[in-house]
């Protein structure tokens, strides 16, 4: 492609070929046009959440559509804040993604080190289940876990939520982490340890502030896929104290107490904390998803 | 022969100190024994809770729900084995599973597709020396961020069937349409709909990966190639492709077992219908286990889900090894 030849003529200016400079303007118009025509697909959904969750009850839903409300308003939140369990459910989901993140990154922190530092031959198996644990079907781990929580009395609780979502995002963090701790130099924990700490002290005091970037990325990215969870959830809690967001969201889509203001509002409520998150820990959590495919 | 009797000598000595053995090695050069060996404690603590994780809460309950599969689970308590009478009933009717089925194979591939030409139509845009790189790629990132659930009630909404909906009211603006169409009411529109929930969601996650392989390849091939009088396509088919290929086959993959799997975006959009036309291999499993009750079904269905993820990843993995060895 033109623009990548960009990128590598212009580190040489000497060997810039004729014909650069001009295809080189015609093409970034192009590539503008492209991308925000890109953006407007991710983002107008979005723009329309936001007007939807401002508008008057009485512009909500009308014909001829009203594109803008002329009366911005913030009842629908209000009214989402007072009529729905909302921080109830938000206080539940963060236990539940909290607890879980906790817990599959103290797991995959110790298996990443173990994997980068101490693995023999078994390493490799230990990889290739990491990656086999990414193709089994939720519903077919949703049945045995209803089963044997049945069993011991575990259905619906947020223990249940919280032991299965670690099953499944323990060995994606192990994964992501792996590039993070692989790429603190060895000698860092080998002088720790000449200095009198144990393995784990060492993992501790030197290795895990030098992998902190990481760690917080593996850590939100587990945090998000909890969040995200829905399936667990819709299976294997019922009570409304035990309700998780997703649940909670999935629930009133299509009840007529709840209008599509107020529920774009709650959409609001629940997108805009993850995506402030997002941007905070954007930069290492991309860096580790590349790595962790190309590793 | 006298390497035998050399190995029989110091054998008394090992139990007692079995680590010390590999730091004789080298005695007096560096004084780090403790690096150099493993002891089980170090691995118990180390290797020990992702093998929990591993053994306890994957590959346990995975035998559980294959064993149940061939189990009689009417109850949900005797598990008594009954052979393959489960896989036996979900086969009277193959008609009944044919739908799901193809419908699965049309969301999965279609979803990945698309995701995977946007994805890496947005990373190849990405890798440019563009103003505002990193706040278009930031913004383009948001639909990922936020959950499936709150993805599907929102293009729901878009696509409500009154002229109140984003769409409908769009179209009708512009002249296209004068009534409203339902598009989650109309088995024709249905499965499209939430096709595109799914790739608005799907994406980004392939750009970033795409974006990452693109950034990998060394600029020098490039240049090289430049000098040597490739035009832009002949790199982006000598150069860009082979280098991104083995990560588009995964990312494709990954995308595969997602969309394969995905269960909230189509229970939230259409809950399979209308008239069965958007239920898929992972909704029907859900239906027959906790809506009908017909556990014996459920359980056979999932294991077959099981293994079809099972082939098409290797197959797909394989491709992309392949690629690798080009």
């Amino acid at each position: 492609m033109a623009t990548i030849t960009d990128t590598a003529v212009r580190q040489r200016p000497g060997r810039r070929p004729n014909r650069r400079p001009r295809s080189r303007s015609v093409g970034a118009t192009g590539r503008y046009v492209l991308l925000a025509l890109m953006l407007l697909f991710a983002l107008l959904p979005f723009a329309w959440m936001l007007i939807t969750a401002i508008k008057p009850a009485a512009e909500a839903y009308t014909t001829p559509i009203i594109w803008w409300p002329s009366t911005p308003t913030v009842e629908n939140f209000v009214a989402v804040l007072t009529k729905t369990d909302f921080p109830r459910v938000v206080l539940n989901t963060v236990i539940v993604a909290v607890s879980a993140a906790l817990i599959s990154t103290t797991v995959a922190v110790l298996a990443a080190y173990g994997l980068s530092r101490l693995a023999g031959k078994r390493a490799q198996v230990l990889m290739i289940s990491l990656l086999f644990a990414q193709m089994i079907p939720t519903v077919l781990l949703v049945i045995p876990y209803f089963l044997i929580f049945r069993r011991l009395g575990l259905v619906d609780t947020l223990l249940a939520l919280v032991i299965t979502n670690v099953s499944f995002t323990a060995p994606i963090a192990t994964w992501l982490l792996l590039r993070f701790i692989g790429k603190v130099p060895k000698e860092l924990d080998a002088a720790a340890m000449i200095d009198g700490c144990t393995r784990l002290g060492a993992l501790r005091r030197v290795v895990l502030p030098a992998a902190r970037s990481g760690v917080a990325a593996v850590f939100f990215y587990t945090f998000l896929v909890a969040w995200h969870e829905y399936l667990f959830a819709l299976s294997l809690t019922s009570s409304p104290q035990n309700q998780v967001a997703t649940l909670s969201i999935a629930s009133l889509v299509g009840q007529y107490s709840v209008s599509w203001g107020q529920l774009m509002a709650l959409g609001i409520l629940v997108a805009l904390p993850l995506i402030v998150l997002f941007l905070m820990v954007e930069r290492s959590l991309i860096e580790g998803l590349a790595g962790g495919v190309k590793g | 022969m006298s390497g035998t009797r050399r190995m029989e000598r110091p054998a008394p000595e090992r139990p007692a100190t079995p680590t010390a053995a590999g730091a004789t090695g080298a005695p007096g050069s560096r004084p780090r024994p403790r690096r150099r060996t493993v002891s089980a404690g170090d691995r118990a603590i180390f290797f020990g809770p992702l093998m929990v994780v591993l053994v306890g809460m994957l590959a346990f309950p995975i035998g559980f729900a294959l064993y149940a599969s061939f189990a009689d689970v009417d109850n949900l308590f005797s598990l008594e084995f009954a052979g393959a009478a489960n896989y036996q009933e979900l086969f009277e009717r193959p008609a009944d599973l044919v739908t799901p089925f193809l419908n699965t194979l049309r969301f999965v591939g279609v979803s990945v597709a698309a995701a995977l030409v946007l994805g890496f139509g947005g990373a190849l845009l990405l890798n440019t020396t563009l103003r505002g790189r990193r706040w278009f790629r930031s913004a383009l990132l948001f639909p990922w961020v936020i959950p499936t659930v709150l993805v599907a009630l929102l293009w729901r909404w878009i696509m409500d069937s009154n002229l109140g909906g984003a769409f409908n009211g769009l179209l009708a603006e512009v002249g296209i349409i004068d009534d409203p169409v339902s598009w989650l009411g109309s088995p024709d529109w249905a499965p499209w709909v939430i096709i595109l929930a799914q790739v608005w969601h799907g994406f980004p996650f392939v750009m970033i990966m795409l974006l990452a392989a693109l950034q990998a390849i060394p600029d020098e091939l490039y240049e090289a190639a430049a000098v040597d009088g490739a035009g832009p396509v002949r790199q982006l088919t000598a150069i860009t492709w082979p280098g991104v290929r083995p990560i588009f086959v995964l990312v494709g993959t990954l995308e595969g077992l997602y969309a394969f799997r995905e269960f909230a975006t189509i229970d939230v959009l259409t809950k399979g219908g209308p008239a069965g036309s958007t239920e898929v291999l992972a909704t029907q499993v859900y239906r027959l286990f906790f809506e009908y009750h017909q556990f014996g079904k459920a359980v056979a269905l999932a294991a077959l889900m099981f293994l079809l993820a099972l082939l098409a990843t290797t197959f797909f993995l394989r491709l992309s090894i392949r690629g690798d060895e080009d």
